[in-house]
C-alpha cells in the first residue's frame, strides 16, 4: 500500500510476490501521508489531506477497492486553540480493544476513535502536557507522526513529535511523559535536553516487542526497553541523519536504514542511493546497493520503507521521485518494482 | 421564497449528484451551514474549521458577494438569496505551505 502526493496505490500478489497488480490511485490528486493495514477486521486506513476540505481519515473493507471517509474528521474541540491542519499518521488499536484507532496531527496532538475511525476525540492529556507552550515545529511542521501501542497493553503508548520528542503514557493517555534520555539535539544550546529533540521515525519490532529503533535527526538509536532508555547505534554509517527505519520480520536483529547528509542538502551520501542492514542491532552496518544505480539522488520520507512477513523477508522502499524499490531477499539485490508514481510518502506492507 | 445553495467542486463528494439544494429558511450563513449538516452529515467539518470559521480554500458567497466582505458566517440571509460554496482557485505551491513528510 503506497501513500503518495496524489494518492493511494495497492498493490498485490499472489504467487510468492512475481507478479502483482496495482490499483489506484484512489482520492485522485490528494496527498495521502499513511497508509495502514488493520488485521483486526482487514481494512485498509489512510489518512487523506485534501487542502479544501481539510484532513480526514477513510476506510476501505475490500482492499483498497472502495472507499468511504469517516463520519466525522478529527478536530480539535471548541475553544481550544489549534486547528488540525494535516493528519500524518493513522495506527490500528490492538486485538483486545476492537474498533480503537489512533491518529497524529499537525499540530502536534492525538486523536483516539472507538468505531474505527468514524468519529475521533483529542487525547486531552497529551494536549495538556505542561510543556506544550514550548513545542516548536521543526522543518516539516509540528506533527506527531508516530505512534506506537504496545501490543501487551493497551493503556501503554509511545509518540514522536518532530522537534519535541518521545512521549510515553502508561495511563491509557491520561498523562504522559518524555522519553528523550541520550537522544542528542545538536541543533539545541543543550545537546541533551529533556526534550526538543526530533525523532523522524520509530518501529517496534513485532516479535520483540520491547524492542524499538529509532531514525531521529541526529542519530539512529535502539531501545530494549520499550522506549525507557536509548542506546546510539550510529556505528559505520555514513551520515547520522535520515528518515525511515525497519525492522527484519524473519530476524529480530536486522534492521534496516537509508541514511542522508543533513542540512541544506538532504541527499544520499556520496552521491549514491543505498540502503544499509545491520544484523547485529545497529552495531556493524552493511551498504546494499546491488541493483541499484551506481550514481542516483534517491529520497526516502519518513514513511517510505516496509518489509513483508514473506522467508526471505521483502523490503521496500518508496522514493520522493515515484519509484518502488524491492528486495525479495532481504535488500541483497534490489528492483524497481513500481516506476514513475507521484512522490511516494508511505510504504506499508501486510500479509492479507 | 426559500434560499438555493449551491455547491462545487470537492465537496460534491459528500453531496452526491445534488449540487443545489433549496431551504426554507436560514437566518444566516452559519443556520444554512447547520441545516446543510442535517442534510448531509459531516460536510460541516469541510466547510468550517472546528473553530466554526470558514475553512482557508473555501469561499462562500451571499448574492455573489464573499462573505468575507460582508459579515463573515453571521451574514444575514434573506428570502431569495443565493449561496455559493466554492473552493479556491490556487497554483504553484503547496496548500500548506509545509514540507512533504
Amino acid at each position: 500500500m503506497l501513500g503518495t502526493k496524489k494518492g493511494v496505490f495497492v498493490m498485490e500478489s499472489s504467487d510468492g510476490r512475481r507478479t502483482w497488480k496495482t490499483s489506484g490511485p484512489h482520492f485522485k490528486g490528494t496527498a495521502v501521508y499513511h497508509v495502514a493495514f488493520d488485521p483486526r477486521d482487514r481494512t485498509i486506513l489512510a489518512t487523506v489531506d485534501n487542502p479544501i476540505k481539510g484532513p480526514t481519515v477513510a476506510k476501505s473493507g475490500d482492499l483498497g477497492r472502495t472507499w468511504k471517509e469517516g463520519k466525522r474528521p478529527p478536530r480539535f474541540p471548541k475553544g481550544a486553540e489549534w486547528s488540525a491542519k494535516q493528519v500524518w499518521r493513522i495506527e490500528p488499536g490492538v486485538e483486545e480493544e476492537p474498533g480503537v484507532v489512533y491518529c497524529g496531527v499537525d499540530p502536534a496532538a492525538l486523536f483516539k476513535s472507538r468505531d474505527g475511525g468514524e468519529t475521533w476525540a483529542l487525547v486531552e492529556g497529551l494536549y495538556n502536557h505542561e510543556t506544550r507552550p514550548k513545542w516548536n515545529p521543526g522543518a516539516g511542521g509540528l506533527c506527531l507522526h508516530t505512534i506506537m501501542v504496545d501490543p501487551r497493553d493497551p493503556e501503554t503508548v509511545l509518540v514522536a513529535i518532530s522537534a519535541v520528542g518521545v512521549l510515553k503514557t502508561v495511563d491509557g493517555g491520561e498523562t504522559w511523559s518524555f522519553r528523550n534520555e541520550n537522544l542528542l539535539a545538536d541543533f539545541h544550546p543543550v545537546k541533551y535536553p529533556e526534550y526538543g529533540q526530533c525523532p523522524h521515525h520509530l518501529v517496534r519490532h513485532p516479535r520483540r516487542p520491547d524492542v524499538i529503533y529509532q531514525q531521529n535527526h541526529c542519530g539512529q538509536y535502539r531501545s530494549d526497553d520499550n522506549g525507557e532508555t536509548w542506546k546510539e547505534m550510529v556505528g559505520n554509517l555514513p551520515s547520522r541523519f535520515g528518515f525511515p527505519v525497519a525492522v527484519d520480520y524473519n530476524d529480530p536483529k536486522r534492521v534496516y536504514v537509508a541514511p542522508e547528509v543533513s542540512g541544506a542538502e538532504r541527499l544520499p551520501p556520496d552521491d549514491r542511493f543505498l540502503v544499509w542492514a545491520s544484523d547485529d542491532e545497529g552495531r556493524r552496518w552493511e551498504a546494499l546497493g546491488e541493483g541499484l544505480p551506481k550514481r542516483s539522488y534517491y529520497t526516502v520520507y519518513r514513511e517510505g520503507m516496509d518489509t513483508d512477513e514473506e522467508d526471505p523477508s521483502g523490503v521496500y522502499v518508496g522514493t520522493g521521485t515515484g519509484q518502488l524499490l524491492f528486495s525479495r531477499s532481504a535488500g541483497d539485490r534490489w528492483t524497481v518494482l513500481a516506476d514513475a508514481l507521484p512522490p511516494i510518502y508511505s510504504v506499508t506492507a501486510a500479509t492479507a | 421564497m426559500a434560499l438555493s445553495v449551491h455547491i462545487a467542486g470537492h465537496l460534491k463528494d459528500y453531496t452526491g449528484a445534488s449540487v443545489e439544494m433549496e431551504l426554507a429558511e436560514a437566518s444566516d450563513v452559519m443556520d444554512v451551514i447547520r441545516q446543510l449538516d442535517a442534510k448531509v452529515p459531516g460536510i460541516k467539518d469541510r466547510i468550517l474549521d472546528e473553530h466554526d470559521r470558514t475553512r482557508p480554500y473555501v469561499n462562500i458567497f451571499v448574492n455573489e458577494v464573499s462573505i468575507r466582505d460582508l459579515q463573515g458566517e453571521s451574514t444575514r440571509t434573506q428570502d431569495g438569496a443565493v449561496i455559493y460554496i466554492l473552493p479556491s482557485v490556487a497554483g504553484g505551491m503547496t496548500f500548506s505551505g509545509g514540507e512533504a513528510p
